[in-house]
């Protein structure tokens, strides 16, 4: 197909030309912490020495818009979310710090942690009612509230509607350097914010948290069958994109000392996020170069000599009689965006990460085509060659591996009973999906759950797992009913899912997927990561070697490092095995794991089966393959048209007549 | 109302362009701002100035017919001349859709400075081509012959495209391609086509937006179609993006809905009330009041 | 293959701004000098204009500006050892941009004042600053009433009265001349639009006449149906409206088309030829517009006619809104400067203790926050699509 085909080609293409990518991908941490001091050092040291005009650039917009930029960053780049109204909380940040310390006369200093604490209590305002939605009815819903803040400023006494307030304070006196009208100060401050929010993201990143964002970001169901809270998790982004907002509304209030509703227009929005998706989604250094070059060219670009060429040429070419370059300011700033879009989508610094993506992304973000996936493996040896010494890996020694904690927790929990099914019916409308379908599965048991295409196995699945609710019946779990809870509270007590076309993450590595299943089993959430608490340390030190011990148990531990994306299709089918045992179900739903497999491979997932059972998991799959059924299940349901027609031990299903009537049809009577 | 009508018009050409690629066309403010601007130049074409007479019976309808034809056309091929130059190659990389939505911010802008550039920054007026006649009174508002003019195109046209996309084989590619462009390109559907038919049938009836428009407003400026586009695609979103009986009713509602607002509230915070609505709408109905649809068939 | 090359080609050009943009643009102009073939040292003394030269609103700015011109090639003209020069600055009329512009001319020693800024909003940005530098600003436009209160300084001089004092002239001449019963007055919402709109609200309100009929406008939309609507059903004599001339052209129109036949009045904001575009000529005809200002015609005896006549010849236009005064305040500074004052401190010195001073808009005299010793508001009339002078609100409302 030429579009697979044409892909491919692109990812040996970028691999080629982005250079810049693959270097600072390739370096050591060591190196890049170097570089980011140099940079650091290169922007304390320099700014002393520019004109005033240079500074107070540095500090509006360049620095405000990197401050910026890198709050919204939380938002769209980490957790995907399209913010398309972030001035809300710049404008929050600074009218809070205005209202503070003029009205009631506070210092500006004091009015700093409300400021932040208000814009992130905007943020979580803002995003209770709308994280529900998807995509692109975010972006026109935070348009919205971006320009609701504006027109209440405008129209409320009390924040000075049209006028604006004047007067707002500047920050007090600190370790000898005066905040008064001069920007380098402001400057240096704006620098600390950033240096702050740097640690922030970074700490972030490397935590539960933004591992649960990825996750959200690159398939979110997926990740709230993985036991994420995914709208509280969603509602951190918000929460902490806002506050870094706040604070740059803070510090820019209490340097321009008046602000009024012109101050943050719809367009506003629109720059920070240009700057976001230029300098590379989701990269720091990309967001900062981005957030940079937005901010400092069109102001270059006011003064500069080459100006008046350009403006001539430009005149020429719109038969406009332009007199200055900056009447030209915003067609260039748009030509430019259209420019970096159309040839380098991905961004100035982008993630390494995102330019793979990006290389070799079909139009569809998913796993789903096996054939694609087969000839990735064909095209990448490695893989190929790997495939023998994993079924050598499995078939080996179980007791040779270490037991992942989630496993050996498992057998002290579990009922005798683990899963009850009682008069499960599920209608989507005028159709009956399931009808009355009871099922009982026993510990440590594999069941199996067979039936002609759409007989409702995969809807029985996922009325289970919290994502159908059903429309009466119940599902009682290890003693406790959980129907109609949310899959991730589902998930929490002790079901975990594979799914029929493989829904990893597709960018993460092995290792990450599998992490963020056992971080279903922790606690940390943001202050914990941000403050590098003990407890964050501890699960994140005691996750990575939990999860490294599950993917040795499913036999892959040599792709630890690898893009999900790029593993073989086997592989792949482990790697979602491994992730959904990290989040210490006593029930693993297993949907069409041998789909696609040959012989080899099934041999494989049979004894892997075996051996997740005998550790003292209970199983239940939904399979097509008779042949692995009988071999492997302990006892068969099958389904058809909704309904169970058959209940007991695989020989006696097989012999069923009603079993052969549903898949074969009744004989010819000849 | 009339607004509402041509918002809704606008909001046809968002749903289309969504509902088959999902891409929040930003430029799409501006094609109907050069809609505005081509009917603008067609009626000076036509030799018409401002101190002309308005025309009436048979001139009108084959001068606004002109016009409106002008429009169409040059809204429609710049659609397409977009998607070609800004768009595709996007598509064509498979870039993430954020990069797209950038790529559309920076193509309106760029039109609109251009149209700056060329045309300055103060508002041209219009000739008044239509006399603005007071036909009767309906529950204490008056009902004028441009603003029945306006409704009654708007409605005639978005039926006229509905009618299109379910009944027509171009129609159908569009529909295919909206719901599972893969598997519409394995049965021989012709993406780029569709895609480029999207376009245009979007910037048709934001030319004929603009054309509406000019007769009844009467300026033109290099940012005019930057608000009825933020409304239109508002408008578009609360009847179902994607489901072209959305999108008008989805005008037609938020016209009123501002009209309200502003009678009530006053008219400073008809915004506020608009999209506190939509906010409102979409939590108890996340894919807007009637749902996306663009590929499915009328029952 | 190309395609990696025209990258690559796109990428460095790209980093190479980048990088000249870090580097670029940091000298400042000092003053320059020059010497002359006679021998003499001559040397450049800059004013700053401050205001909207782009955007939206951009005229009562350039009017202002090309005022200044025509003062400054006068003044070169006359000879002598200094050149004067504008240095322009351009904010939009945005308080927004306003901030960024004065980190650009408060720290330019050759810059010794600045006429301007041009609107309220952004003069409110930037007078602490200003202050601070104690660089003296003389604005032909900027009249928000509380602006010297606000934000007291030593540098804030404006030579038009405030709207406080245009708004008393409106309720003058309406009173006492027009006399409506019921008066319907609607504001765009902006800092100027609505603070003058205030001011003529409680002064009609205090005299009698029913104006309980009030709306708000966005300026940004193109559709006033609602306010049109309730104006219409309130059956007034009157409508005033508070804003620019754009909106308030296209209120006009829609008053208009909706058969609202009221006399519409508007203040300085909407004294601009564009009214009458906006408005479509004949929908414009018979508004009154108001300004503290004199629109310099050339058909004026004396002064006024003269500048009026230079104006056509070096701006190759007719004199707009606030020219005159423009004019006026560049040669306060010119003459002060010519006089010794060659510093700020020293020019800020001579501004404060200027006693009288007899400009071609009128006779001016600083008051001690800056304001100037009230004076006339004018009335003119759209007639036959161009603006024509009635006169002053004073002798009108008298006869």
């Amino acid at each position: 197909m030429p579009t697979r085909a044409r892909a491919l080609d692109f990812r040996r293409r970028i691999a080629v030309v982005d250079p810049v990518a693959r270097l600072w991908g390739r370096l050591p941490v060591r190196a890049k912490v170097v570089v980011g001091a140099a940079v650091l050092a290169v922007a304390i040291a320099w700014p002393p020495h520019l004109s005033r005009y240079s500074q107070a650039v540095l500090f509006f917009p360049v620095g405000v818009y990197i401050l910026l930029a890198l709050g919204l960053n939380i938002v769209v780049g980490s957790a995907g979310l399209l913010d398309l109204g972030y001035v809300a909380f710049f404008a929050v940040g600074a009218y809070t710090t205005a209202v503070l310390t003029t009205t009631h006369g506070w210092t500006a200093w004091e009015a700093l942690p409300f400021a932040v604490i208000f814009a992130m209590v905007a943020g979580v305002v803002l995003g209770a009612p709308t994280l529900r939605l998807r995509g692109d009815y975010l972006a026109i819903v935070t348009l919205g509230f971006g320009e609701i803040v504006r027109i209440v400023a405008q129209n409320s006494g009390s924040l000075g509607e049209a006028r604006g307030i004047t007067g707002i304070a500047h920050p007090g006196s600190v370790a000898g350097a005066e905040f008064r009208l001069l920007p380098l100060p402001y400057y240096y401050l704006t620098l600390a914010a950033i240096g702050l929010a740097v640690v922030i993201i970074v700490r972030l990143g490397h935590s539960r948290v933004g591992r649960a964002w990825s996750a959200i970001r690159e398939d979110e169901d997926a990740a709230e069958a993985m036991g994420v809270h995914t709208f509280t998790m969603k509602l951190w982004a918000f929460a902490m994109g806002s506050s870094i907002g706040g604070l740059a509304g803070w510090i820019f209030a209490s340097k321009v000392g008046f602000i009024n509703p012109d101050n943050f227009p719809f367009f506003f929005s629109v720059i920070i996020l240009a700057a976001v998706v230029l300098g590379g989604m989701g990269s720091i250094p990309g967001v900062i170069a981005g957030a940079f070059a937005i901010g400092a060219l069109p102001e270059y670009l006011r003064d500069a000599a080459a100006g008046e060429w350009l403006t001539a040429r430009l005149n020429s070419l719109t038969g406009g009689e332009v007199r200055t370059i900056t009447e030209y300011r915003v067609l260039l700033f748009g030509a430019s965006l259209v420019a970096m879009m159309v040839f380098r989508p991905q961004g100035l610094l982008p993630s390494r990460r995102r330019a793979a993506e990006l290389a070799d992304a079909a139009p569809e973000h998913s796993l789903a085509a096996a054939p694609e996936a087969a000839v990735v493996a064909a095209a990448t040896a490695p893989a190929a060659a790997a495939e023998p010494v994993v079924v050598e890996a499995t078939g080996a020694a179980p007791d040779e591996v270490e037991l992942p904690a989630a496993i050996a927790d498992v057998a002290a929990t579990a009922a005798d009973v683990v899963l009850d099914l009682n008069d499960l019916t599920m209608r989507f409308g005028g159709v009956v999906a399931l009808s009355e379908v009871s099922i009982s599965v026993d510990r440590s048991q594999i069941f199996g759950i067979i039936g002609p295409n759409g007989a409702g196995k995969t809807t029985l699945f996922n009325c289970i797992t919290g994502v159908f609710h059903p429309t009466s019946g119940d599902i009682v779990l290890n003693g406790r009913s959980i129907v109609g809870k949310k899959p991730h509270l589902i998930t929490e007590a002790g079901i975990a899912r594979t799914f029929q076309n493989i829904r990893l993450f597709p960018e993460l590595t092995a290792l990450e997927n599998v992490l963020v299943g056992v971080d279903a089993r922790h606690g940390t959430s943001v202050p914990g990561a941000v403050l590098g608490l003990p407890r964050h340390r501890r699960e994140e030190r005691d996750g990575r070697r939990e999860a490294e011990r599950l993917l040795a148990y499913v036999g892959i531990q040599g792709r630890a490092g690898d893009a999900a994306r790029n593993l073989s299709y086997g592989d792949q089918r482990r790697l979602e095995i491994a992730r959904a045992i990290a989040t210490g179900p006593s029930i693993l739903l297993l949907d069409e794991p041998a789909a696609g497999m040959n012989p080899t491979e099934k041999r494989a997932l049979i004894r892997l089966i075996r051996q997740i059972r005998d550790s003292g998991l209970t199983v239940v799959l939904i399979e097509h393959d008779m042949g692995l059924v009988m071999n492997v299940c302990d006892r068969v349901a099958v389904l058809d048209f909704g309904q169970k027609i058959a209940d007991g031990p695989p020989a006696e299903v097989q012999a069923d007549e009603r079993v052969i009537e549903a898949y074969l049809g009744v004989a010819d009577a000849s | 109302m009339t607004a509402g009508a041509i918002y809704a018009l606008i909001a046809l050409g968002y749903t289309l362009v969504y509902g088959v690629l999902r891409l929040i066309n930003f430029a799409h403010s501006e094609i109907f701002m050069i809609g505005i601007f081509a009917s603008l130049f067609a009626i000076d074409g036509l030799g018409i100035d401002v101190t002309d007479s308005p025309k009436t019976g048979l001139t009108l309808a084959l001068t606004l017919g002109a016009v409106m034809v002008v429009a169409m056309l040059t809204s429609g091929f710049l659609a397409v001349a977009i998607e070609r130059i800004a768009y595709r190659p996007l598509r064509r990389r498979g870039a993430p859709r954020l990069a797209a939505l950038i790529t559309a911010i920076g193509v309106s802008l760029f039109l609109q400075e251009l149209f700056a550039a060329r045309y300055g920054r103060e508002f041209l007026g219009f000739p008044r081509v239509l006399e603005k006649r007071k036909l009767f009174t309906f529950q204490g508002a008056d009902v004028r012959s441009d603003k029945v003019l306006v409704i009654v195109a708007a409605v005639v046209l978005a039926l006229a495209l509905e009618r299109f996309v379910a009944r027509s084989r171009l129609g159908r590619g569009i529909r295919a391609t909206a719901q599972d462009a893969e598997t519409a390109a394995l049965m021989g559907v012709n993406i780029d086509r569709v895609v480029m038919l999207t376009f245009f049938l979007g910037g048709v009836l934001a030319g004929a937006a603009g054309t509406l428009y000019g007769v009844f407003f009467e300026s033109a400026r290099y940012d005019i179609g930057f608000l009825p586009g933020i409304k239109a695609f508002t408008a578009a979103v609360l009847g179902g993006i994607g489901n072209i009986r959305g999108a008008l009713l989805g005008g037609i509602l938020l016209g009123l809905l501002e009209k309200w607002g502003a009678t009530v509230l006053g008219g400073e915070w008809t915004d506020v009330f608009a999209f506190t609505v939509l906010v409102v709408v979409l939590m108890f109905r996340p894919t807007g009041l009637l749902g996306e649809s663009l590929g499915r068939s009328r029952a | 293959m190309p395609r990696n090359g025209l990258r690559r080609i796109v990428l460095v050009l790209m980093a190479a701004t980048l990088v000249l943009a870090a580097c670029g643009s940091d000298s400042n102009d000092t003053g320059t000098t020059d010497t002359t073939a006679g021998g003499g040292k001559k040397t450049t003394v800059n004013l700053a204009f401050v205001g909207p030269l782009t955007g939206p609103n951009a005229n009562l700015g350039i009017n202002i500006r090309d005022g200044m011109q025509v003062a400054v090639e006068e003044a070169n003209m006359k000879g002598g050892d200094i050149t004067f020069a504008i240095k322009e600055f351009d904010t939009q009329g945005d308080p927004a941009q306003a901030p960024g512009q004065k980190d650009k001319y408060i720290p330019d020693e050759s810059i010794l004042a600045v006429v301007g800024p041009t609107f309220s909003g952004e003069t409110r940005a930037v007078l602490p600053d200003l202050n601070e530098a104690k660089l003296v600003m003389i604005s032909a436009s900027a009249t928000n009433v509380a602006l010297p209160t606000d934000i007291p300084s030593d540098v804030f001089h404006r030579v038009i009265p405030d709207d406080g004092v245009q708004a008393a002239g409106i309720a003058d001449y309406v009173t006492k001349k027009l006399k409506p019963k019921k008066i319907a007055l609607v504001h765009d919402n902006t800092d100027y639009g609505k603070g003058l709109w205030e001011g003529v609200v409680k002064l009609l309100g205090d005299a009698g006449i029913d104006t309980s009929t009030q709306d708000a406008i966005d300026p940004k939309s193109q559709d006033y149906s609602v306010a049109v609507n309730k104006v219409k059903a309130a059956k007034v004599d009157m409508v005033f409206y508070g804003g620019y001339y754009n909106e308030a052209g296209r209120f006009k129109k829609q008053l208009a088309d909706a058969g609202v036949k009221s006399t519409f009045i508007s203040g300085d904001g909407s004294l601009d030829p564009g009214f009458v575009v906006s408005s479509g000529a004949p929908g414009g005809e018979g508004a009154l517009l108001t300004c503290p200002c004199r629109l310099a015609t050339p058909d004026i005896a004396g002064a006024p006619g003269d500048f009026a006549k230079k104006y056509a010849e070096i701006v190759k236009k007719e004199p707009g809104t606030y020219s005159s005064e423009g004019y006026d305040a560049a040669n306060i500074l010119i003459k002060g400067i010519n006089e010794g004052n060659t510093t700020r401190e020293k020019l800020l010195a001579y501004v404060e203790g200027l006693g009288s001073y007899e400009g071609i808009s009128k006779t001016i005299e600083f008051e001690k926050n800056g304001n100037v010793k009230a004076g006339d508001v004018f009335v003119y009339e759209v007639k036959g699509g161009k603006i024509t002078e009635l006169g002053k609100t004073s002798e009108l409302a008298a006869g």
